[in-house]
């Protein structure tokens, strides 16, 4: 049986199971841009560094656990409290793919194929919105790239199956966590990324990838230091599809350090 | 522009990042690295690009 109303997920938040979230945080960051806490440790545990393209699933470590549903049962988002010692805005999302091992020394065309268009691990529902406008795409830093500033060029396929390439400006010194939205000034979604190539080396290899995910909740930033709680309606009842990634991308506010965070999640079943 | 253009060079940046890039720029550094690859940094904080990516102002 689904939620039918208000009380049904009251009731479902009495019966969920905390899912703890205690991440450690990254240097060097940028105050006004995004911080992926895929590989802090913590709990969840550190994800891997992603090698090949490959859709992700709710049993990759790094992702926080599903609680279970039966037949016609639903998923939502309905809790979550955090502390922090600095400012951040914490979003919810679901990875939905990603690959990794590209090079910050390599200045010819590097092969990505990340593509959410399939069905594999339930990526037609959990991908949203059929024009993919609800898919969002990053490059993410798993180890830090050199320190010249260069550019990448990102060639992707739209939701039409038009191409195009996006250009992004590279900070000197990229470091592990940074991601980069790969933004569309087109208004269609993307549903692949082909390929990345940057202008010049950075001078030190590192490794970074591309990853596809959809945030799912981004309630509004903690006070400067303390604790913040955010319900159902703060989260937008969320519904947390089967095989959903779920990890947490922090948005950086207070510090360049944005230090750990702590808290937990509860998720409704009904 | 294979060969590495030298500072206060006037180029035009080449594909695919050409779009992002019009018009002509000024090399405002040089830099070599160990393993053999070269990158020029370009005026108007442009970043920075492999001579690959560079075509002379006249080309």
């Amino acid at each position: 049986m689904a939620f039918a109303n208000v009380d049904d997920i009251a009731l479902s938040l009495i019966a969920a199971a905390d899912i703890p979230h205690n991440k450690s945080g990254f240097a060097s960051q940028t105050i006004g841009q995004y911080c992926s806490l895929w590989r802090a440790t913590g709990a969840p545990g550190q994800g891997a560094i992603p090698g090949a393209a490959a859709v992700c699933d709710n049993t990759l470590l790094g992702a926080y656990p599903l609680p279970a549903r039966a037949g016609a049962q639903e998923r939502v988002l309905g809790y979550i409290d955090t502390q922090f010692a600095v400012q951040n805005g914490l979003q919810v999302c679901d990875r939905l793919a990603h690959m990794g091992g590209l090079s910050g020394i390599v200045t010819t065309a590097q092969t990505v194929n990340v593509d959410v268009s399939v069905a594999t691990n339930n990526l037609a529902a959990r991908r949203g919105a059929s024009d993919y406008t609800n898919v969002r795409w990053f490059l993410e830093w798993y180890t830090a790239t050199g320190a010249t500033g260069v550019n990448a060029t990102v060639a992707v396929t739209y939701s039409d199956n038009s191409t195009g390439n996006i250009i992004i400006a590279l900070a000197a010194t990229v470091p592990a966590a940074r991601v980069y939205e790969i933004v569309t000034a087109t208004g269609l979604g993307i549903k692949s990324v082909q390929s990345v190539t940057l202008s010049a080396t950075t001078g030190t290899a590192g490794s970074f990838g591309v990853t596809a995910l959809r945030v799912l909740a981004s309630p509004p930033a903690a006070p400067s230091s303390g604790a913040a709680t955010y319900d159902w309606a703060a989260l937008g009842a969320q519904k947390i599809e089967d095989s959903a990634c779920l990890f947490p991308l922090l948005f950086v506010i207070g510090s360049t350090n944005p230090g750990t965070t702590i808290g937990r999640l509860k998720i409704g079943v009904k | 522009m294979q060969e590495a253009p030298i500072v206060g060079a006037r180029v035009r940046v080449l594909p695919p990042f050409a779009d992002a890039f019009p018009g002509v720029y000024t090399v405002t550094e040089v830099q070599s690295f160990p393993d053999g690859q070269v990158a020029c940094t370009l005026s108007d904080e442009a970043g920075a690009f492999d001579p690959r990516y560079l075509a002379p102002e006249e080309g």
